[in-house]
């Protein structure tokens, strides 16, 4: 999964004030929160990504966002304004693509870039020229007079993207932008939004794919409505605590008996493909020989080891239980 | 410039959606057009005579006359028969429409100085069809004894018409009696063969004083003619008894008296033409106009006779315009909810006046094109005159429109569901059609319940639409005014609605 996602840049920081502030955001629905108490930031000219599973809270912070939400308590900054008082001049500074479709599936590709563009005060002849630009980039031309009805899902989700994309906003907020699309389209769709980025457009966006996380850069991760862990990639990994992965090529080793590695102290995790074994210990440097002679002992020949950085489903995971604990505690 | 550009992108949006769907205008403008047609061609005014049964009370031994004749007329007459029973169960079969009970002898309640009794049974569950039975069945009974009347009087005047030619021939038989003075035979024999010429007189004016005071008893207008019918009958019957008492006297006399005296002889002239002249008056009054004595003469003080479709033309017109406008309206935003796209409004700049005036263009744009349609159809195809002014035709038509789209975007902002929009268009297209003065007129629908009737943008249509192109005269300038004003605080209420649909929750 990590082939299909692009690079960040290195160093994407900035010290302006940040586009985005949400200081202890909560957001009630009856009885049930759905945000708990959220607090973050996103700097001008970066990809921030919020990450979590489904249901964890990440379209409802979106909405908050761009003002489609008020929140219960906390407040919420975006531009430097209350989001749900943002004059019209400042909506035009903001573009927003959500999870569900929200244009009209009886009109054509190019009727709904024309209406939303309208809607943004676009004039005919920017319309036009923005509608061509980004009809082509996400590849949609050959669409343009296709009913929105008659797309595909993910025509549909880079529809979206283009329509909140046409009065190029400086802060883009994208709800799941590669949900359903194929790990091909998915690189595409991310290539554009480091494009963006490197433009210095703000990015907003959710995802459910976590891998796609390394590609942002700053992530939130967020889980039952609050946001459990938050930095770069790279932080994350620290602060997940992560364990160390050792990857053993061995041989003669049934990959029914992964299960015995669980047992010994100081692995955390251990999966087995042909060939290969994975094991996420506590402290590499010391579990190397061990694992090596305890492989030897079940009559296995290990040809070689390496060790790899975790994916983010492990630091997710890792960072999960990390609240977990911190909760019981 | 912005502004512009973001309240045109819903009718550019509308009209893109339009121009996908030509089936749809045309449905809108021919639909209602071919049924203003169907109505105008296929529905008659005053409906077929009704299929009656004629039940005969009493004995059956001889025809009912003379109603059965006149009758068939005003009825198509099903049958006869003596069996009540029977026809009541036809008529609630539905084999008749009517059941018409008669007396055996009509001329015996007559004689009698009464009514004779008619009575009808109909078998109609419509209150307006009963309605309109019992005014038709009216109208015909006093067509039917204006009929019966006339026929007694000409039957009368027929009686006493010879009056004229017996007067001329009693003259003879005086100027002879005159001559035959002193020959006592000859006069007597004279004065015989004059009353026998007046018997029949006497006989005919007895019968026609009978029938005249019968009439003249139950109708006070026909009573002088029946007082004069009358007095010749007693001047026949005095003149009788003088020529008698003549006769007894010249029976009595001797030969070479000179009787009847001279006197007497232009005593019984002068009575004879006092009797002609009676009998002239009598007859001089044609019994069609003693029978009816006013004469109906409605005349249209309105420019022209309208037909059903040309009276109908502009109440569906405005009731079109109402329902197309208010159905459009009230779906508008529960689509917009149901498609997601309020979020986009929501998170897009653009004001919420600017969102209702683009949808009022685009909808008031469908509305208008679909009512000038029609409009030009009614008048060009069907005839619908235009007398009055066409700019108020052109303006009621744009504040009927403006007025029920803005109840239709009320509708759809305070409903949630298609459904409920749906049901509220129903409603207001089904008040309409009885409170609006389109089924029945204004002034038949009394308060509170006309209050309902003042709700509706199509009364107001209806009452300036009619008025304007069919009258040529505007009765109810107001009417306008309430339609400006309310088009106006509809439009300020769907926006203050808009505000607290889009306002963030």
């Amino acid at each position: 999964m990590n082939a299909t996602v692009a690079t960040p840049r290195p160093e994407a920081l900035s010290t302006s004030r940040p586009v985005i502030h949400l200081d202890a955001v909560t957001k009630r629905f009856g009885a049930f929160d759905a945000l708990r108490g959220v607090g973050l930031e996103v700097p001008r000219g970066q990809v921030f990504g919020l990450v979590g599973p489904s249901g964890c809270g990440k379209t409802t912070l979106v909405r908050v966002v761009v003002g489609l939400s008020v929140p219960t308590e906390g407040s919420a900054t975006v531009l430097g304004q209350a989001p749900h008082d943002l004059s019209p001049d400042d909506r035009r500074r903001i573009g927003y693509a959500p999870q569900e479709f929200f244009l009209d599936p009886a009109l054509t590709v190019k009727e709904n870039c024309n209406f939303v563009a309208s809607l943004y005060g676009l004039g005919w002849r920017t319309r036009r020229r923005r509608t061509t630009e980004l009809l082509e980039t996400l590849q949609l031309a050959e669409a343009h007079d296709r009913l929105a009805r008659s797309l595909s899902g993910g025509m549909r989700r880079r529809l979206l993207l283009a329509c909140a994309l046409l009065h190029e906003p400086e802060l883009l907020v994208v709800d799941e932008p590669t949900s359903g699309l194929d790990p091909l389209l998915r690189r595409e769709v991310w290539d554009h939004l480091r494009g963006l980025s490197d433009r210095g457009v703000s990015i907003l966006l959710t995802t459910q794919y976590l891998d796609e996380a390394d590609s942002c850069d700053r992530v939130a991760v967020m889980e039952q409505g609050r946001t459990i862990a938050s930095g770069t990639p790279v932080e994350l990994r620290a602060q997940a605590r992560h364990a160390d992965i050792l990857v053993f090529e061995v041989e003669q080793f049934p990959r029914e008996d992964v299960g015995l590695l669980w047992r010994l102290d100081g692995v955390r995790n251990a999966t087995a493909t042909d060939g290969e074994v994975r094991v996420a210990v506590d402290d590499g440097a010391e579990a190397t020989a061990f694992l090596t002679r305890w492989f030897s002992d079940h009559g296995a020949t290990v040809l070689a080891v390496r060790t790899q950085l975790p994916t983010f489903d492990e630091v997710f995971i890792e960072l999960v239980r990390s609240a977990e604990v911190d909760s019981l505690d | 410039m912005r502004p512009i550009i973001r309240t045109l992108s819903f009718f550019v949006k509308w009209l893109s959606e339009i121009a996908r769907q030509p089936a749809l205008m045309l449905l809108l403008v021919v639909g209602p057009f071919l049924v203003l047609l169907a109505f105008g061609r296929g529905v008659e005014i005053g409906g077929p005579k009704p299929r009656t049964i004629v039940v005969r009370t009493g004995e059956i031994d001889q025809p009912i006359d003379p109603l059965p004749e006149e009758l068939s007329q005003f009825v198509d007459l099903v049958r006869e028969t003596d069996d009540a029973q029977a026809a009541r169960a036809d008529l609630l079969a539905g084999r008749a429409d009517a059941v018409l009970i008669v007396p055996r002898d009509p001329l015996l309640f007559l004689d009698q100085g009464q009514h004779v009794p008619l009575q009808v049974l109909i078998g109609e569950i419509d209150p307006v069809r009963a309605s309109y039975a019992r005014a038709f069945l009216r109208d015909q009974v006093a067509t039917l004894n204006q009929q019966t009347i006339a026929k007694t009087i000409t039957e009368a005047q027929a009686t006493i018409e010879e009056t004229g030619p017996i007067v001329e021939d009693a003259g003879g038989y005086l100027d002879r009696i005159q001559a035959a003075r002193g020959d006592i035979d000859e006069v007597g024999r004279e004065l015989t063969a004059l009353r026998g010429a007046l018997r029949p007189l006497i006989e005919n004016a007895q019968s026609a004083s009978s029938a005249a005071l019968s009439l003249g008893s139950l109708l006070p207008g026909l009573r002088n003619t029946a007082d004069q019918i009358d007095q010749l009958q007693s001047r026949l019957v005095e003149l009788d008894a003088t020529v008698g008492d003549l006769e007894a006297q010249v029976r009595e006399a001797q030969t070479g008296d000179a009787l009847p005296a001279t006197s007497d002889i232009e005593d019984i002239r002068a009575r004879l033409l006092e009797i002609q002249a009676l009998a002239e008056d009598v007859q001089n009054i044609p019994a069609e106009v003693l029978s009816a004595p006013f004469e109906l003469d409605l005349q249209q003080a309105t420019p022209a006779n309208l037909t059903f479709s040309e009276f109908y033309a502009p109440a569906v017109l405005a009731l079109l315009i109402q329902h197309l406008s208010v159905s459009v309206a009230a779906l508008s935003m529960s689509r917009t909810r149901l498609l997601n796209i309020v979020d986009l409004l929501r998170v897009a700049p653009v004001r919420a006046s600017e969102v209702v005036v683009g949808h009022y263009l685009s909808y008031g744009t469908l509305a208008l094109v679909v009512g000038f349609l029609l409009l030009g159809l009614m008048i060009w195809v069907l005839g619908v005159p235009v007398f009055g002014s066409w700019l108020l035709v052109l303006a009621t038509i744009v504040a009927v429109t403006l007025t029920s789209l803005g109840i239709g975007f009320v509708t759809s902002l305070v409903t949630r569901s298609d459904q409920q929009a749906t049901q509220v268009a129903m409603l207001f297209l089904l008040a309409s059609i009885f409170f609006s003065g389109f089924a029945f007129s204004l002034d038949r629908i009394t308060w509170p319940v006309r209050a309902v009737s003042y709700v509706l943008p199509s009364t107001y249509g209806i009452r300036t639409l009619q008025d304007v192109m069919l009258r040529g005269s505007h009765r109810h300038p107001e009417d306008l005014i309430v339609l400006a004003i309310a088009g106006a605080a509809l439009m300020v209420l769907t926006m203050l609605l808009y505000r607290r649909e889009v306002a963030p929750r």
